[in-house]
């Protein structure tokens, strides 16, 4: 009895010592899923660099949103940074900045959203400041050492620090934000001031002096003259610039050519080096007119274009007077001098079968039959499969050049295309006649007829197209009547043209044509040799083309 | 007696138990897979093993270890930062990251791991190899010292690869062998790398053997000709060029090499099959061991050639298409796709199956040695001799007229830069290109900056075109950043400036 109660006490007491010495290890417990610092604590931790702005961020109370969960980019400047911008100001500490500036100071250098320097381009930043103005980054080098530079203020001495609402980027200065308006920029640099004269004669000063509460509307983007580029084309005054363009007398008219001519400089949204050189074509305040751009090695070319088979040579962009910021947009600055250029509509005889891609492959073009895969073309989309490029010099296929594209078109079968796309050449502003000039072929008697829809800039044409379809018999006048024409110098209905309406090309530039298969299997031999766009006032049926190339006027 | 039988039993069941514990071998430290060190290296035979060892480390990674295979790294770098490449539907974001000059420590592409691996394995041989020649009496001391000239030449070219990559790197001369000694070794400067990669090069030369008697062993080993090829690049490297042309008149001297001729089977013949007449050292892929191209050119392709290879490398006579470089179309690319031909392609039509990638990487061949040596006399002012190689590199291959620069033969900035575009011909994709173009804008501390300014501004994107050019004007950008995972393991190395 003795033993056994000695016993259960020994291993009371065992398990209590065990309960005990256990209770004495705390475990660890983590609760945070990272060890990362918010952006406050952030500035706080490396208070040496970053103190004062972590001053300026309690004074504007951002500090406590910047220390909660968010995802932010932001620019902190040093000490010495802020100093120095406290310098600028004319104030000794912080408390003395008048607290709205200082918000707004803190707002330009804040970005919901999380940005590496990965992201940095040579344009804005793709998202706005909680200010409602871009940041422009680029990169400089100084005495051999290339940094971040931020809107041409800045450079980034400290990239990329991960925190747990963010990223920071230490800078060496304060950014200041644009304070005048892109009427006062113009105005303020006597370089454009015959410039700023038309502007004021023609009302757009005012409107480029308005700073719109709505940031979708508030941004514009100008390319100004300079005096010089305007000299070098032989307007040496505002008066001579008048007598060149306004036709009407009263400058703020706005079917005035001096209206137009201002216009024609001023595109909207934010528009950056980078962003011009990335789109081909930019719209402007001048009715359905376009300014077309392309970078030329560095250079930033507008409105150098293809026109005719002529190259039209374009005017540069001075790359250090552009991409200035404004409170309302960005300003750039021309080399030289231009305006509208007035064009008639010509026709445009468009043979699909010659384009860049073939031309650099001479042991096929106008040689040999070559498929394209999909992607390889830059002019043409499509779904799936190949698009073929077929060269014949047979007897019965008698098309312009020996050669012709070969588009698979169908809606249920799920090897042909259910649409393809393709950008014109270049296409002056005007009404024309569409033209679809193919060889007909049906791949099977007993297929049903697949119209097929042709669409320009994403409106359908009235017309359907059928490539099994050959013209009927008749003279040029009774089929032209009914909507046909030959375009090939032998006359057969095989090889036909097809009207499929009227269009409205509003502006000057390249556009989009699709061609969307609407019902049936459809067939792979849709045969497209032109399309021919021809100004409605010019007769639709000549010239003929020649398998050789040559024309019949 | 019941009792008696309990012990006995006890005791019957106590010997079991040890019995089975004395099968394990608890206090046997040798692994079971493998041979140890101190069983190793008692034979010529396992020394030849080991040296053979450092060759199949250039192919691929080891068993276990997941990582590109060498050649891929040394593609990457070669060509990434170049111009004759552009982005494909397989493309990955790191490659992009590079192509567009946004490189960062994180980039996998900058991790120097495997080229530490080649190095370490040779390091193994010239450490330990020496011990053999006391245990085993049949290893004479000339193979012994070819065999560590081997290890030697191919550390050297490891680091060269390494100085021109990422300029200053640290100096591993030891085997790692044992947990005890690892090292955490600093950085050593670019001049005293390169002065390493010098002396075991010399030293190496006059013992290194001028063939194995086997064609295949004379491309894929290293003989005397590898050593002086690698010299004279390592030499025109450090802008030493009465040397580098020395190093290299012993190649051409030597009369063991020649351009294949340039007919219908010069492709085949060159990139197909591989070690050729005109190759001096290859990586020596076959069907047992494929190379990672097929991966990368073909299945889901990253890359393809940018559009100028044709348009202004090579060029396209429009009037008549009989007249073609050989290099071009059908060589180094598909012009029809932008295919990187030189490493599908089995000749200028066929392209091979998955199972023949087994393009050779090459390392050096004929043609080369010829150019660097037209670069070396360019810069000693002997210009016509120059030119005079450079056509016969030309002839070859049919190059176009549209592509002949025509320099007078006292122009020597002309004749340089005319030898820089016959090399982005004649080694398109072979990893050059690069380090062609950097050679180039350093020499004469970077009187020719420009050259690589330009070569940017033709290949990054558009949009990020000005800050690229600005971030190569700064020196530190054009060498690669350390990989993050290697500085943080080493504490003693320090980050390249540019990407602190």
């Amino acid at each position: 009895m003795r033993t056994l109660l000695s016993k259960t006490l020994w291993a009371w007491v065992a398990a209590l010592a065990m309960v005990a010495y256990s209770s004495c290890q705390k475990v660890e417990i983590v609760e945070s899923t990272t060890t990362d610092v918010n952006m406050y604590d952030f500035l706080l931790k490396n208070g040496k660099t970053y103190s004062e702005w972590a001053k300026v961020l309690d004074r504007t109370g951002n500090a406590g949103f910047l220390n909660a969960y968010g995802a932010y980019t932001m620019f902190a400047p040093t000490n010495d940074a802020v100093k120095g911008y406290l310098a600028q100001v004319g104030k000794p500490t912080v408390n003395d900045v008048d607290l709205d500036q200082l918000k707004n100071l803190v707002r330009f250098h804040l970005i919901q959203d999380t940005i590496g320097t990965s992201n940095f381009k040579d344009g804005k930043l793709p998202t706005i400041t909680m200010l409602g103005q871009y940041l422009i980054t680029g990169v400089l080098n100084k005495d051999g050492v290339s940094r971040y530079e931020v809107n041409r203020q800045a450079l980034v001495m400290q990239p990329n620090v991960i925190c747990g609402n963010g990223i920071v980027h230490g800078l060496n200065q304060v950014l200041i934000p644009a304070s005048k308006t892109l009427a006062q920029l113009i105005e303020a640099d006597p370089d454009y001031s015959v410039f700023t004269q038309a502007l004021k004669a023609t009302g757009f000063y005012d409107r480029l002096n308005v700073v719109d509460a709505d940031t979708s509307k508030r941004f514009m983007s100008v390319i100004a003259e300079t005096n010089k580029a305007l000299q070098d084309s032989g307007i040496v005054s505002y008066d001579a610039l008048r007598r060149k363009y306004s036709q009407t007398g009263n400058p703020a008219a706005t079917n005035d050519g001096l209206y137009l001519y201002v216009a024609y400089h001023i595109m909207p949204d934010a528009r950056y080096l980078a962003d011009i050189i990335t789109a081909p074509s930019h719209p402007t305040r001048a009715p359905l007119e376009v300014l077309t751009s392309k970078l030329d090695g560095q250079t930033v070319l507008i409105n150098e274009i293809e026109f005719n088979g002529n190259l039209e040579k374009g005017v540069a962009l001075n790359r250090i007077k552009s991409d200035i910021s404004a409170t309302n947009g960005v300003l750039h600055s021309a080399t030289a001098h231009f305006s509208i250029k007035v064009r008639t509509p010509v026709a445009t005889y468009w043979d699909v079968a010659d384009f860049p891609e073939i031309r650099k492959l001479p042991s096929f073009f106008r040689k040999q039959t070559y498929n394209f895969e999909l992607g390889s073309l830059k002019d043409f989309t499509w779904e799936k499969g190949a698009l073929t490029y077929t060269y014949t010099t047979a007897s019965n296929f008698p098309v312009y050049w020996n050669d012709y594209l070969q588009i698979p078109l169908g809606l249920t079968n799920t090897a042909r295309n259910r649409w393809v796309e393709m950008k014109t050449p270049l296409l002056v502003k005007g009404r024309y006649k569409v033209w679809v000039c193919y060889r007909q072929q049906k791949a099977s008697n007993n297929n049903p007829p697949f119209p097929t829809q042709v669409s320009f800039r994403g409106e359908p044409m009235s017309r359907l197209l059928n490539f099994d379809e050959g013209a009927p018999s008749g003279t040029d006048g009774e089929l032209e009547a009914l909507g046909w024409k030959r375009y090939m110098e032998v006359s057969n209905g095989l090889y036909c043209g097809r009207l499929l309406g009227t269009i409205d090309v509003p502006t000057t530039d390249r556009h989009t044509i699709r061609m969307e298969a609407i019902t049936g299997a459809g067939q792979n031999q849709n045969n497209l040799d032109m399309i021919h766009f021809i100004p409605v006032n010019m007769p639709q049926i000549r010239p003929l083309f020649k398998r050789d190339g040559g024309l019949i006027p | 007696m019941k009792l008696f039988q309990k012990i006995s039993f006890r005791i019957a069941c106590l010997l079991a138990v040890l019995s089975l514990a004395s099968c394990q071998k608890y206090l046997d430290l040798k692994p079971q897979d493998g041979i140890i060190r101190q069983n190793f290296w008692q034979t010529k035979e396992q020394m030849q093993a080991a040296v053979n060892g450092c060759y199949a480390s250039l192919l691929g990674a080891p068993a276990g270890v997941s990582d590109r295979a060498l050649p891929e790294y040394l593609f990457l770098w070669g060509e990434l930062r170049a111009d004759m490449l552009s982005a494909n539907l397989g493309v990955t974001n790191e490659d992009l990251e590079i192509m567009n000059s946004n490189i960062d420590p994180s980039n996998t592409i900058t991790n120097w791991r495997s080229v530490y691996r080649t190095i370490n394995y040779c390091n193994t041989v010239i450490d330990f190899a020496p011990s053999v020649l006391e245990v085993d009496k049949t290893l004479s001391q000339a193979s012994l010292d070819a065999a560590v000239a081997e290890a030697k030449t191919l550390r050297a070219l490891m680091f060269f690869y390494l100085v021109r990559s990422f300029r200053d790197v640290p100096l591993v001369l030891k085997a790692t062998y044992s947990d005890q000694q690892l090292e955490q070794l600093p950085k050593s400067s670019d001049t005293a790398v390169l002065a390493q990669i010098v002396k075991d090069l010399v030293a190496a030369e006059p013992v290194t053997p001028e063939s194995f008697g086997d064609k295949s062993l004379d491309k894929g080993r290293i003989t005397k000709y590898t050593v002086n090829a690698l010299l004279a690049d390592v030499y025109l490297w450090m802008e030493k060029y009465p040397e580098a042309l020395a190093a290299a008149d012993k190649v051409i001297n030597s009369g063991r090499f020649g351009l294949v001729r340039g007919n219908s089977a010069w492709f085949n013949t060159l990139y197909y099959q591989g070690n050729s007449n005109e190759a001096i050292f290859e990586f020596q892929y076959d069907r047992q061991k494929l190379n990672p191209f097929f991966g990368i050119f073909r299945n889901r392709p990253r890359f393809m050639a940018s559009s100028r290879v044709m348009e202004e490398i090579y060029t396209v006579d429009f009037q008549d298409d009989t007249k073609r470089d050989i290099r071009g179309d059908g060589a180094a690319v598909r012009a029809t796709d932008g295919m990187i031909w030189k490493y599908l392609g089995v000749d200028n039509n066929t392209m091979r199956a998955q199972e023949e990638s087994f393009a050779h990487w090459i390392v050096y061949r004929y043609a080369d040695v010829l150019l660097m040596k037209a670069e070396c006399l360019a810069q000693l002012n002997r210009g016509r001799e120059a030119l005079d190689i450079v056509y016969t590199i030309r002839q070859r291959a049919g190059a176009l007229a549209a592509t002949d620069r025509n320099p007078d033969a006292q122009d020597k900035v002309g004749i340089t830069d005319f030898i820089l575009e016959e090399r982005a011909r004649e080694f398109a994709y072979e990893g050059k290109r690069w380090y062609d173009v950097l050679r180039h804008a350093k020499r004469d501390n970077y009187s020719r900056l420009q050259l690589l300014l330009d070569l940017i501004a033709n290949s990054v994107p558009a949009d990020r075109q000005q800050s690229a050019i600005a971030k190569a004007k700064d020196k530190n950008s054009h060498y690669f950043p350390i990989y993050i995972y290697e500085l943080q393991t080493d504490k003693n190395l320090v980050q390249n400036p540019f990407y602190k």
